[in-house]
């Protein structure tokens, strides 16, 4: 026998190919995206079902405390008291229009952000507008938009819905990912839930527009002054068209242009009768948060 | 091509050896699939085999040891004596097998 | 706006990985490719006995290792084929650039003692926890063996 001389050379491309990384890559990506996105839409179709049939006082029972909290705020200015007491007074009739399920009830609370116009709903149907967002309505059909809307959403139980869908999306996306222990593949997920989750809020907001809408004409009998808020939100930040696919809120020159399509309807229904369609002004209370 | 011989000792019975070649290596890193490894993740309570893993490892060994083989038979070698095979862990459900030995040509005592 | 920027933040990452990872692993191999052929004379051989030639020759244990690293676009492709399962080719360019690296350090180490040939060579390979134990940090790899040298080099050794 002989031993070796030298070591053999071994031709390259047995332990290891010499295919570009970047095509099993995209391949690769595709196809898990899609996946994701089909269960993330799945489950979230399963939560937007399931959800609107947990009795609401579920939902009272949990967020309780708010009420408490909204109470005991005594030591807020009485101009806030007030003003908080309008938003309820307005909301209350607004929600009496909304036809809204015999268990449903609706508080309004004030919150004094005057930096921030904004208006949220949550669970227990709670709904907070800032000091911010009163600051920004000239008249109350502005306002009223902006509470029909916040009342859609308690209506239709997208506070339940896109808690209960997102815990499912977070609970199945960390069990996917959790054996892998990577941080990079999780942040891929993620994002890949989150943008579906995104579509779906989208899809809320929308919903959430058109029952506030129709709450208004029930209310008003017309949509005068409806998109005021959107306008002027529109004007000062401005939106690119493809941001919008980045946001929960779909685009707002849609919304607007959706606003005032239902407006031209409405004014066409009932021609004629032009003087039904005065701005109510905003109630005093409020006025003293209007710059 | 004849199949060639593998061994982790280095005396074949009956056969000599007439041509040393040198060292062949053959490695792969496999994973399963996610239902798998969740699966595991359940078995992992109980106890038990977890057949997903046995599974992936035979799998990647068998596909290490044909690596090797074809080092080997592409440098001209009928046999790969001294066998070793290794395993590790590269990443969490990822594991590297690693199999190497000499390759050798074998006569006929 | 969030979602936005996170995700160019990956992509960035990604692109950085991609590229650079790449060019590091080319600019190995051809270290590699180079050095092995230089160190071609001394036989690397999983043998646990010394053959006949080198029956006289001295023996002392030489090793080799390497900790090497994986960039971030291998690791993002490694997750992703760990959800469908399969090859995960990008760690195995990663494995073979280490094992062969390891084996010409333990080589260069035997050429300094004047071998001529490495026996009964063993690897050992093992995660080096980083990272925080999530998903791969580093890998280690030690190549060991044992290095026959002539024992007449030796002697003219010792008299310089």
């Amino acid at each position: 026998m002989s031993f070796a001389k030298q070591n053999p050379k071994i031709p390259e491309g047995i332990n290891t190919s010499a295919d570009n990384p970047l095509k099993e890559f995209f391949i690769l990506l595709a196809g898990v995206l899609l996946v994701l996105g089909v269960s993330v839409a799945l489950l979230l179709l399963l939560a937007n079902t399931f959800a609107p049939h947990i009795p609401f006082h579920y939902e009272q029972q949990l967020t309780n405390k708010y009420g408490e909290w909204s109470k005991s705020k005594t030591e807020s200015s009485l101009a806030l008291q007030e003003a908080e007491a309008a938003v309820q007074d307005l909301g209350q009739q607004l929600a009496a229009q909304a036809d809204l399920g015999s268990d449903i009830s609706v508080h309004f609370h004030l919150l004094d952000q005057a930096e921030t116009p904004n208006a949220f709903a949550t669970l227990g149907g709670h709904i907070f507008v800032t000091t911010g967002l009163l600051k920004e309505v000239s008249s109350e059909n502005a306002l009223a938009m902006v509470l029909a809307h916040e009342i859609a959403h308690i209506k239709f139980r997208h506070p339940a819905q896109s808690l209960s869908g997102g815990l499912l999306v977070q609970l199945f996306l960390s069990i996917i990912t959790g054996g892998q222990n990577a941080t990079a593949l999780q942040n891929t997920t993620q994002q890949a839930g989150l943008l579906t989750m995104l579509g779906f809020s989208r899809q809320m907001e929308s919903k959430a527009d058109d029952a506030a809408l129709t709450t208004l004409e029930n209310y008003y009998g017309h949509l005068a002054g409806a998109e005021e808020f959107f306008s002027k939100v529109l004007a000062q930040h401005g939106q690119a068209r493809w941001q919008a696919l980045f946001t929960s809120h779909p685009d707002l020159r849609q919304r607007i242009d959706h606003i005032q399509r239902r407006a031209e309807q409405q004014s066409g229904a009932n021609s004629g009768d032009n003087t039904a369609q005065a701005i109510t002004p905003l109630d005093p209370r409020l006025a003293n948060f209007d710059a | 091509m004849t199949t060639i011989l593998l061994s982790n000792i280095e005396i074949i019975p009956g056969k000599r050896v007439s041509q040393h070649l040198g060292l062949v290596l053959g490695s792969t890193v496999r994973a399963k699939h996610a239902g798998k490894d969740i699966m595991a993740g359940l078995k992992n309570i109980f106890g038990g085999e977890l057949g997903g893993y046995t599974e992936l490892l035979s799998e990647a060994r068998q596909e290490a040891t044909d690596r090797m083989t074809e080092q080997a038979k592409v440098i001209g070698a009928n046999a790969v004596i001294n066998v070793r095979y290794s395993t590790s862990s590269i990443a969490a459900g990822a594991s590297e097998i690693l199999a190497y030995g000499t390759a050798v040509f074998l006569e006929e005592r | 706006m969030d979602a936005l920027i996170q995700l160019g933040i990956f992509a960035t990452l990604l692109g950085f990985g991609f590229f650079f990872g790449r060019r590091a692993e080319a600019k190995h191999y051809q270290s590699i490719f180079a050095r092995e052929d230089e160190l071609r004379q001394i036989v690397v051989s999983t043998d646990r006995f010394p053959p006949k030639e080198f029956m006289n020759h001295n023996a002392a244990l030489v090793s080799g290792n390497v900790v090497i690293s994986v960039d971030y676009f291998k690791r993002v492709s490694a997750g992703l084929r760990a959800l469908v399962g399969g090859r995960i080719r990008s760690y195995e360019t990663l494995l073979d650039r280490a094992r062969r690296e390891a084996l010409l350090r333990m080589q260069e180490q035997a050429r300094i003692a004047g071998a001529e040939a490495i026996i009964n060579t063993k690897f050992e390979t093992s995660r080096v926890s980083g990272n925080n134990n999530k998903g791969i940090g580093s890998i280690e790899v030690l190549a060991y063996g044992t290095a026959l040298s002539p024992k007449a080099l030796e002697a003219s050794t010792f008299t310089l």
